[in-house]
């Protein structure tokens, strides 16, 4: 097996073993070394996430492939369930476990071990009172096995197995503090709807295992990519793929109308909630997406373009009336997610992972650093309690605004140089569906992510003031300061990573520009121009706006030099939009919250705002209404009825 | 001795149990009688391993659905004369359909000889628990309808007992509830026995019990009218072991009524006895009755898959849970039967592996909650995790076993079986459209028993306690030797499922669906 390869593999196991051996003597352990012991299990798996990086670009050959950064990626199976005769199975007979490395694995790998480092680090020192230690850093370490087995697989079911093992890890940390009643039910109601999302991508695997017999997603990738006909999968067949796949994944990143991170994000300690939400939860359906795009039909693409978008504006806007930290936050994720699937629907393959990989690390930090106001407040969540913190915790301030602003974009971070490329190809793809189709509506996807950008940034701000700035709101024995050092390392490192993120420092744009071309040399290696894919694939849009040349673009969708007029004319409109939106969000932001909530409350006198502010809690408070209306108690007394009709056995 | 054991294991592993329940009953010391059980179930175990260690045994390439000296592939037979006049005999042999179930009743049986541990009344309970794993084993193994009859019945006389001597309150009426019916069945069952051996003496004079030789396409299946009551018949007979609708309607109560050590056997093993006898039995003997009738079996299946799952999400207690989500789970095994498909004929016995483990360990669980609170009514109950953290976790290992979590063991069962539905009905557009509305609904089940088994899980041990106030104690040795070989025979079929598929159950599986599906 290669260096890199098995490294990574190993890099997997570490979490997992730790996992075990927390779980069967970490209560004997002990408080400190329980976490210890999880630290250096974590950080090991970091050094082999890093080590595997060197071998990988240091390349080399296994079966006459040569692997390595631009070559082709590693692929290794294991036959694993017995399945009967397919199409290309490497066993034959058996459907496969696939260890599959490309650039794309190799810097999620270095990302989430690293973010999941600190944040153990983080939980070490704000947990130490924590009756259930142990079983917080095994709970972690297993939800850390499962994403870093679901960025291992190469093969739809294994990614089936670690997507459902996540949805586990989900649950055992919403769950953690199961003393509340309410707790333990929005576990179990989040990882239910999780369940019924997920029999979307049951359903799929069933129908390619029963095409196919064989789910391994290379094998699918040339067969349906480069001779469709050849193959059982029609195109219909790979529409319904794509639909149920998406699901699936919107299911998992919590987009409208399956959306489930508000209640998690209530409940779960931040340490955790930072993977929740950075690494573990959405991200895994971006990802999933990520890699089955080869495979989807064109008409999934829309799908997952116009359900980005619905999620991206209105959880910006929800975001912005939240009254408590962590759903500010949540929704800011949300927001997020809905940029990354707009990303990948409309062709921008490295601009939704470019954003992905920056998230994880702004995100992580401000749950981090939120994590350390609400502790430091005696458990308090809501904005109305703070205010005024600046001077007590001037490095918990500067945490949570540097991740703000990364989050929010702001020029020289992290987010800034991921959403330019983003919404200079969903730009691009405006100007383009305008000049092809003269279809206005095109334009939606260009301004509405805009619009929710700018929402964004002063849902970011409003959230920082509300805590930092002005006079404190409530009465408190003691003032919330800042956190002795084991807590602030990892702030500091996280901060560190969400402003450098981006830029040209750590490379994370060519890494990915990589992972395209190994895709491509691997799936179509035989074929060379030919029969490129066509349509909304991988790379339709230039990674390098600026270096762009127009000779080695995609001919086949839209002609050289169309393309090269698109991105230009996208790129000024993004200098000319960007600043405007995300300085007038901040701006706003600041302005209206210079004394707390007396400025809101004076705007909300006006009734159009009035009425959009009360649309929008009210949406909020879904469930709220919904008991109001009844609902719910008519569904659970014609359920209760029917269970007992059912259990008297009349 | 590897003579002996090369001809006569299946022989050793059946009387073993019996030769036990002697010594019990000899001995009859509160102490010993447990441990001489103990040690012969954990004997049968270690020797029911052996035929799958390829070194040992060398099962050749597979051929035809046919004894293995002829290149078929039921191996390790034995015959010889038992009754001259109807020419039965007895003729045991193994191959790849009831190693699987055999293997795992061994091993249930140690483990719920581990659980029985602190039995009232040893002597007794311990020979006819060796009786009972006598019989079982016998029904598993024999390949002669009368032997096999003959098995299934004795099967009934421990269980009658068992249920009846040391249930906890309404056992004799749970005993009879089950135990009525299932001679009722048996009825049937020697019915259509006897009508067949009637028929099979126009083609052979001597007549013939022999289930291997009834299952060839030499012998002209019965058809028509009369075939389809014969297989009515036995499928009724099945499926009141199994259970599925509409035969469940006594696992509730028999399962809530058994001591932990007897419902771990007839969740794990008993139940399994219905399902292997359809392959066995039902389908060998008519496969065109089956063919016919697999509209209405299909739609038992998929009723007893949506109305457990649907039932075992409103139940207060605990063992309750657990017999619907049994019922559910052999919904499924009975879909997969139907299919007729490799697939669908693999992953139901996968399915039936998977099911004894996961009914057992449930079962199990509530046999702990029991002996620590007193009852395992899941509205009473809350925060055993404060508690029981070694309990919790090995516990949370059956409950999401039980919803079919990938890396577990009935996921792969449930994904064959659907692969399987999803692939059978190439016949016509109807018979296509039912097949796949069938699994899409199939898998909508699993959502609903991931529902009910992680809400149970919730209720119980997360929370407040909200039974009297006691601290509880853990789990000790005794238990953790009952609770961690399930845990990692679940864990283990889940990761490598190849396993089960080692010796023989493609080829018995292909074989049989030449022979007769």
């Amino acid at each position: 097996m290669p260096t890199a390869a098995l490294l990574l593999l190993i890099a997997t196991l570490l979490p997992l073993a730790s996992f075990f051996l927390l779980a069967m003597i970490g209560q004997r352990m002990g408080r400190p070394l329980a976490g210890w012991v999880s630290i250096a299990f974590m950080g090991a798996s970091a050094i082999c996430s890093l080590a595997a990086m060197i071998a990988w670009f240091n390349g080399g050959q296994m079966a006459g492939i040569t692997w390595g950064p631009g070559d082709k990626p590693i692929e290794i199976s294991f036959k694993w369930l017995p399945i009967g005769a397919g199409v290309s199975q490497d066993h034959p007979g058996f459907l496969d476990l696939v260890v599959y490395v490309d650039s794309l694995s190799i810097a999620l790998f270095n990302a989430i071990t690293l973010v999941a480092l600190l944040a153990r680090l983080y939980a070490m020192a704000a947990m130490s009172r924590e009756k259930a230690f142990s079983r917080f850093f095994a709970c972690l370490d297993f939800l850390i096995f499962a994403s870093l087995g679901l960025v291992l697989s190469g093969s739809l079911l294994q990614m089936f197995i670690f997507w459902q093992l996540l949805s586990v890890g989900g649950y055992v940390l919403d769950a953690f503090r199961h003393e509340t009643l309410g707790v333990r039910q929005d576990a179990l109601r989040i990882f239910a709807v999780g369940a019924a999302a997920d029999v979307g991508f049951f359903l799929a695997l069933v129908i390619v295992a029963h095409l196919m017999g064989n789910l391994t997603l290379s094998d699918l990738t040339r067969l349906l990519r480069t001779a469709p006909e050849g193959t059982a999968i029609s195109g219909s067949t790979q529409t319904l793929l794509g639909l149920l796949l998406v699901i699936s994944a919107a299911g998992k990143a919590g987009l409208f109308p399956l959306r489930r991170w508000p209640a998690s994000a209530a409940h779960a300690p931040p340490a955790a909630s930072a993977l929740l939400q950075s690494v573990a939860g959405g991200a895994a359906g971006i990802y999933l997406i990520a890699r089955v795009s080869p495979i989807l039909g064109p008409s999934a693409f829309w799908v997952i373009a116009l359900a980005g978008l619905i999620a991206m504006t209105l959880a910006a806007l929800l975001s912005a009336v939240q009254t408590d930290i962590d759903q500010v936050l949540a929704m800011n994720t949300l927001s997020q997610l809905g940029l990354m699937f707009l990303a990948l629907g409309v062709g921008s393959w490295i601009g939704a992972l470019f954003q992905l990989l920056s998230h994880i690390f702004f995100k992580s930090l401000l749950f981090l650093s939120a994590g350390n106001v609400i502790r430091a407040g005696g458990d308090e969540r809501e904005l109305g309690q703070f205010g005024g913190v600046l001077g007590d915790a001037p490095l918990t301030a500067m945490a949570l605004g540097i991740g703000a602003l990364a989050a929010a974009g702001a020029p020289f971070t992290s987010g800034y140089f991921s959403q330019e490329m983003v919404l200079t190809h969903a730009g691009a793809f405006a100007v383009a569906g305008w000049q092809n189709h003269r279809a206005w509506c095109y334009w939606i996807f260009f301004a509405l992510p805009m619009f929710a950008i700018g929402v964004s940034a002063f849902a970011l701000m409003r959230c920082w003031m509300l805590i930092f700035w002005g006079k404190p709101r409530a009465f408190r024995e003691r003032a919330p300061g800042d956190p002795r050092p084991l807590l602030w390392v990892p702030m500091a490192a996280l901060a560190g990573l969400s402003i450098v993120g981006g830029s040209r420092v750590l490379e994370i744009k060519p890494l990915l520009a990589e992972a395209v071309s190994e895709t491509e040399h691997f799936c179509f290696a035989q074929e060379e121009s030919s029969s490129r894919p066509s349509g909304t694939f991988l790379q339709a849009w230039p990674v390098d706006v600026e270096n762009y040349s127009g000779a080695d673009a995609d001919e086949t969708r839209v002609g050289a030099d169309p393309v090269r007029a698109q991105l230009d004319a996208s790129a000024r409109l993004f200098r000319t939009y960007f600043p405007w939106s995300l300085a007038t969000g901040l701006a706003l932001g600041f302005v209206i919250y210079l004394r707390g909530f007396a400025g809101a409350e004076l705007l909300l006198k006006f009734p159009p705002l009035r009425w959009i502010h009360s649309l929008l809690t009210g949406r909020v408070r879904w469930d709220e209404l919904r008991r109001k209306l009844g609902v719910a108690e008519k569904l659970e007394g014609v359920w209760q009825r029917s269970s007992r009709w059912l259990s008297s056995g009349r | 001795m590897m003579d002996l054991l090369r001809h006569s294991l299946l022989t050793i592993l059946i009387f073993l149990p019996t030769v036990g329940a002697a010594a019990v009953l000899i001995v009859r010391h509160r102490v010993a009688v447990r441990w001489i059980t103990l040690g012969v179930t954990l004997g049968v175990a270690l020797l029911s391993l052996l035929p799958a260690v390829p070194a040992i045994y060398d099962w050749k390439d597979a051929g035809p659905y046919a004894y293995g000296d002829s290149g078929g592939v039921v191996q390790l037979v034995q015959r010889s004369e038992w009754i001259a006049s109807p020419h039965a005999q007895y003729l045991i042999g193994l191959d790849g359909l009831n190693l699987p179930l055999v293997i795992l009743s061994a091993i249930l049986f140690t483990l719920a000889c581990v659980a029985s541990w602190k039995v009232d009344r040893p002597t007794r309970y311990f020979s006819l628990f060796l009786l009972l794993e006598t019989a079982v084993l016998g029904t598993f193994l024999s390949l002669d309808f009368l032997l096999f009859f003959a098995f299934s019945l004795i099967s009934l006389l421990p269980i009658f007992f068992l249920l009846g001597w040391w249930g906890p309150t309404r056992r004799a009426a749970a005993g009879m509830k089950f135990v009525l019916p299932a001679i009722g069945a048996s009825i049937a069952l020697l019915a259509v026995l006897i009508e067949t051996h009637l028929r099979i003496r126009g083609l052979i004079p001597r007549g013939t019990f022999d289930l291997i030789e009834l299952a060839n396409p030499l012998w002209r299946h019965p058809a028509g009218w009369a075939a389809g009551g014969l297989f009515l018949l036995v499928f009724a007979a099945f499926a009141l072991r199994m259970p599925v609708v509409p035969f469940h309607y006594w696992a509730e109560e028999t399962y809530a009524e058994a001591p932990a050590g007897v419902g771990i056997i007839l969740a794990g093993a008993v139940a399994n006895v219905g399902g292997y006898g359809m392959y066995r039995i039902a389908w060998a003997l008519f496969p065109h009755a089956a063919a016919h009738l697999r509209p209405l079996i299909v739609l038992i299946g998929l009723a007893s898959i949506l109305y457990g799952a649907w039932r075992a999400r409103s139940q207060e207690n605990l063992k309750r849970m657990v017999a619907n989500l049994c019922v559910c789970q052999m919904g499924f095994v009975l879909l997969g039967t139907a299919t007729a498909t490799s697939n669908g004929v693999n992953g139901a016995i996968f399915m039936m592996t998977a099911q004894g483990l996961v009914a057992a360990s449930l079962l199990a669980v509530a046999g702990i909650l029991e002996d620590r609170i007193g009852h395992c009514d899941i509205a009473l109950l809350g925060g055993v995790a404060g508690d029981m953290p070694v309990f919790t976790g090995l516990s949370l290992v059956a409950f999401f076993a039980a919803l079919g979590l990938p890396g577990l063991c009935l996921f792969v069962g449930q994904f064959l079986i659907v692969v399987g539905a999803f692939s059978a009905g190439e016949t016509g557009p109807w018979a296509r459209f039912g097949w796949r509305s069938t699994s899409v609904l199939a898998c909508g089940a699993i959502v609903l028993t991931a529902v009910a088994s992680l809400g149970a899980f919730g209720k119980i041990f997360f929370g407040t306690p909200r039974q009297p106030r006691q601290t509880l104690k853990d789990l000790d040795q005794r238990e953790l030797s009952l609770f961690i070989p399930l845990a990692v025979c679940m864990v283990l079929l889940g990761v490598i499922p190849w396993i089960l598929f080692l010796c023989l159950t493609q080829q018995t599986v292909a074989a049989m669906l030449r022979a007769f599906f």
